[in-house]
C-alpha cells in the first residue's frame, strides 16, 4: 500500500532515495502494515534500539496520522494515510 | 563567606548605598539559585501592598548556582519583581553571557531597593561595586548604551541594559543583555526603569570556583559524551527555535494566527526556519559556554530593511512579529526583533497587544480616529514597527494605551475590548493556542506569572490530550521538578531538557549530571532527590506568593478565545478548549492545594515552609 511520510529534524536522514527538501515522500509498505513496521522500516529501531517500542510512541516521537496524533505503536496503517513523524518535542 | 555559593550584593538606591553579605549556606541549600533565590526573595521583600514601580518595590537578580561554571550551556539568570504587567508574581529569565559574569564576579543574588534621584547605572568590577552617573546613557537605546558604556568602561565589561521602552515605565518593557539577549516578559525592565537604573556593568577577571575541580571536570567529560552523540540536539543547533516549532505547531493547527483568530498561516512558508536559511541565516551563535548555539544571525542584505543585522529570531518572535499580525515579509519580522531588543520589548507581549489592536480595529471597534492616523490592518508591518516604536515612548493615544500589555489595553479601551483580548492574568501566551493542545497548554492557566510555557512541560506533553485527565496531570506533574531544576542551577532548559535524543537522556542529565555539577561546584552533599524537592518547594513558594494577594481557582483561568471560539479550521477546526475545570482540579490536588489553588498547611510543611505557612495565616488566609 501506499503511503504519504513527513518527517521532520533529523529524522530526514532516515527517509528512502525520492524524498524532497522538506521532508516528504510517498512510501510503499506491506498491506496491513503497521506503525511499528514503519518505523522498521525506516530503521528507527536500529538507531534507538528495540526498546523503544516498550513504551508509547509519545515516550520518543509524536506521530500524526492524517493529522490525528497517534500513540500506539500497534496502529494498523491504510492505504493512502499521511503521516507525519516528530522527533521528541518538549519544550515551546 | 563561601565562595562556592556567591554572596548577596544589596543596593539601595535612594540611600547611594551598596553592601555585601555572605549567602546564607541554610538559604542556598533550600533555594539553590537562579529562580529559587528570586522566588523566595520577591516572597519576603515585595509586601502584598505595593506598587511594582515605586521605590519601595524590590527587584531581585540571580543566576544560577551553577551559572558561569564550566559545563555546558551555563549563561541563564532570573530577575524577581512585582510584575507591572499583571500585578502579581513576576520574573523574568535571560541568557547570553552577563548573568554567567555576575557569577563570577561573585555574586549569586543582586537585590536592588529603592529610586535613585537621578540615573544612574552600576558598575560591577570583580567584587567591587560602584553606582555611577547615568545620566549621559538615559535616552539611549539598548545598543548605543552598551557601546558607550563599553567604551567608558572597557570591552570586557558586559551589559544589561533597559531601553526606551523600561525608561518610559512600558508594562511589556524587558532587560536587554549583551544588546541581543532579553530576560523579556513581566515588564521587568519598567521596574527597572523606575529606579532609575539604566544598566549594569559588570567585568569579571576570576575563574568560577570550583569546590571540586575534578569532580567536575570529569562530570563535565560525561555530558560532553551525552551531547555529542545527540542527534536531536545538533538538529535543534542547525534549526533553532524557529525551524522546530513552526513547522510542528502549524501541522497541529495551532500556530498563533491574527491573534490566535486562526492556527495555520497561509504565508507560513514565507517566514519559517527553511525561508530564514535560505535568505538572511549568516551563522549560528551561541550563549555563556553553549556548544549548541541555537541563535540565529542574521544580516538582510537588500530591500526596505538593507543593513538589518539582529540575533534572532526565535520562533515566538516569528510569531508574534509575523503569523499573530498576519505579516509574512520575514525582513519585517527581522527589522522588528532588532527594534524590540534596541527598545528594550518583550517580543511575545508586544506582538500580543499588536495583534490585539489589529483585531479590534479589524471588529471595527477601534475606529481610525483613535489610531492616531495608522491603518491597523492585517500584515500592515509598516504599522507595527511605527506602533512598537510609540509604544516605547508612549506617544499618541494608540502608544500610550498598548504600552500597557493586552489587558490594560483593554481596560483602558473598554467597549467590550476584553473580549478579544488574548491573555492570561494579562500576560500574552506563546504561540500554540490552546484549543490545538489542550492538556499542556493548561500551563498558561495554572503558571505563576501569567500566560506562561517556561514552567510546565514532559516528554510526551504534546500527546496528552487522548488520556485520561489524571493521568495526564500526573505526567505532567512528574517532571515539573526536572523542567524546574534547571531555572535554579542557571543552565539552559533546551539541551538539558527539551530537545534530547531520548527521555533517558534528559534524565541521566538533571538526575546524574546536574547533581553532580553541582556538589562539585558547591562542596553541598545535596542528592537528586533533595534537588527534585527543591524545585517543587520554589514552585510552591510561587503559588503562594500569589495566593497572599488574593489569587484564587477563578482567577486560574483562559481566555474565551480558547474557551468559546472553536477553532474555525485546519486540523484543529470545531476545538475549543473545554477541559479547565477537570483540569484544574486535578492539578490542585496532585499538588497539595485545596479546591481554590491554595497550598494546604501540610504541603507547605512538607517543604519546609512552615514560614510562609504562618505568614499566609497573618494575612487572614484560612489553611487547609
Amino acid at each position: 500500500m501506499k503511503l504519504k511520510l513527513r518527517v521532520f529534524s533529523y529524522l530526514r536522514e532516515y527517509l528512502p532515495p525520492g524524498a524532497n527538501a522538506r521532508g516528504e515522500v510517498e512510501l510503499d509498505l506491506p498491506d496491513r502494515a503497521s506503525l511499528k513496521d514503519l518505523f522498521i522500516a525506516l530503521g528507527l529501531d536500529r538507531r534507538l534500539g528495540p526498546k523503544i517500542f516498550e513504551a508509547e510512541v509519545g515516550h520518543t516521537f509524536q506521530v500524526m496520522i492524517n493529522r490525528v496524533a497517534v500513540n500506539d505503536y500497534g496502529r494498523q496503517l491504510a492505504e493512502g494515510d499521511e503521516i507525519v513523524l516528530f522527533p521528541p518535542m518538549a519544550g515551546g | 563567606m563561601n565562595p562556592f555559593i556567591g554572596e548577596r550584593l544589596t543596593v539601595d538606591l535612594t540611600e547611594g548605598k551598596v553592601w555585601v553579605e555572605p549567602q546564607d549556606p541554610e538559604f542556598s541549600r533550600r533555594f539553590i539559585g537562579g529562580r529559587g533565590f528570586t522566588s523566595r526573595l520577591n516572597y519576603e521583600l515585595n509586601p502584598v501592598e505595593l506598587d511594582p514601580l515605586s521605590p519601595e518595590s524590590v527587584m531581585v537578580i540571580a543566576p544560577g548556582a551553577l551559572s558561569g561554571s564550566p559545563a555546558f550551556s551555563t549563561a541563564r539568570f532570573v530577575v524577581g519583581v512585582r510584575s507591572p504587567l499583571t500585578g502579581i508574581f513576576g520574573d523574568a529569565n535571560g541568557g547570553g553571557f552577563w548573568g554567567a559574569h555576575l557569577r563570577r564576579a561573585g555574586f549569586s543574588a543582586v537585590i536592588i531597593r529603592g529610586r535613585a534621584p537621578k540615573p544612574v547605572y552600576l558598575k560591577i568590577d570583580d567584587g567591587q561595586v560602584s553606582i555611577e552617573d547615568g545620566a549621559a546613557l538615559w535616552g539611549k537605546d539598548t545598543h548605543e548604551t552598551t557601546d558607550l558604556l563599553q567604551a567608558a568602561l572597557g570591552e570586557r565589561f558586559r551589559v544589561a541594559a533597559i531601553g526606551p521602552a523600561g525608561e518610559n515605565l512600558v508594562s511589556i518593557a524587558g532587560i536587554v543583555v549583551d544588546k541581543d539577549h532579553l530576560a523579556a516578559r513581566c515588564g521587568v525592565g519598567a521596574v527597572m526603569g523606575s529606579k532609575n537604573l539604566k544598566a549594569i556593568a559588570v567585568r569579571c577577571t576570576k575563574p568560577f570556583p570550583l569546590a571540586d575541580p575534578e569532580l567536575f571536570k570529569r562530570t563535565v567529560g560525561r555530558l560532553r559524551e551525552l551531547e555529542v552523540n545527540d542527534a536531536r540536539l545538533k538538529d535543534f543547533s542547525r534549526r533553532g527555535t524557529l525551524g522546530t516549532l513552526m513547522d510542528h505547531h502549524t501541522l497541529l493547527g495551532g500556530t498563533n494566527t491574527m491573534n490566535f483568530q486562526y492556527g495555520q498561516f497561509a504565508g507560513k512558508e514565507k517566514i519559517d526556519g527553511q525561508a530564514l536559511i535560505d535568505q538572511y541565516l549568516v551563522k549560528t551563535t551561541g550563549c555563556y559556554s553553549c556548544p549548541t548555539k541555537c541563535d540565529r544571525w542574521c544580516e538582510i542584505p537588500d530591500g526596505e530593511f538593507a543593513g538589518t543585522t539582529v540575533g534572532g529570531p526565535e520562533y515566538c518572535t516569528a510569531a508574534a512579529f509575523g503569523s499573530g499580525i498576519g505579516n509574512d515579509n520575514l525582513a519585517a519580522i527581522l527589522k522588528g526583533n532588532d527594534l524590540a531588543d534596541r527598545l528594550g520589548l518583550d517580543a511575545l507581549d508586544t506582538g500580543g497587544v499588536l495583534a490585539f489592536s489589529f483585531e479590534l480595529y479589524q471588529r471595527g471597534i477601534l475606529a481610525k480616529t483613535e489610531t492616531d492616523g495608522l491603518e491597523l490592518t492585517w500584515g500592515n508591518y509598516h504599522v507595527a514597527l511605527e506602533l512598537m516604536r510609540r509604544i516605547a515612548y508612549r506617544e499618541g493615544y494608540l502608544g500610550e494605551t498598548l504600552a500597557h500589555g493586552v489587558k490594560g489595553a483593554a481596560e483602558i479601551i473598554g467597549r467590550g475590548s476584553s473580549r478579544y483580548g488574548v491573555h492570561v492574568k494579562g500576560m500574552t501566551p506563546a504561540p500554540l493556542d490552546a484549543r490545538a493542545v489542550k492538556v499542556y497548554n493548561f500551563r498558561y492557566a495554572v503558571s505563576p506569572r501569567g500566560g506562561d510555557h517556561l514552567r510546565i512541560s514532559a516528554p510526551g506533553a504534546y500527546g496528552l490530550d487522548d488520556k485520561p485527565i489524571d493521568e495526564a496531570v500526573r505526567h505532567l506533574h512528574s517532571w515539573e521538578s526536572v523542567i524546574t531544576l534547571p531555572d535554579l542551577m542557571g543552565v539552559c532548559k533546551f539541551p538539558y531538557t527539551y530537545y534530547t535524543d531520548t527521555t533517558d537522556i534528559t534524565l541521566a542529565k538533571m538526575l546524574d549530571i546536574i547533581p553532580l555539577l553541582y556538589k562539585a561546584a558547591t562542596s553541598f552533599q545535596v542528592d537528586k532527590e533533595e534537588l527534585m524537592e527543591a524545585a517543587m518547594r520554589v514552585n510552591h513558594v510561587e503559588r503562594a506568593y500569589n495566593a497572599r494577594l488574593g489569587l484564587r481557582a477563578k482567577d486560574d483561568i483562559l481566555p474565551p478565545r480558547f474557551t468559546e471560539d472553536p477553532m474555525p479550521e485546519g486540523p484543529s477546526k470545531g476545538k475549543v478548549f473545554d477541559i479547565l475545570e477537570p483540569m484544574r482540579a486535578a492539578w490542585y490536588r496532585q499538588h497539595g492545594w485545596d479546591a481554590e489553588g491554595v497550598p494546604t498547611r501540610a504541603t507547605l510543611a512538607s517543604y519546609e515552609l512552615e514560614d510562609i505557612a504562618a505568614d499566609l495565616e497573618r494575612h487572614n488566609i484560612v489553611l487547609h
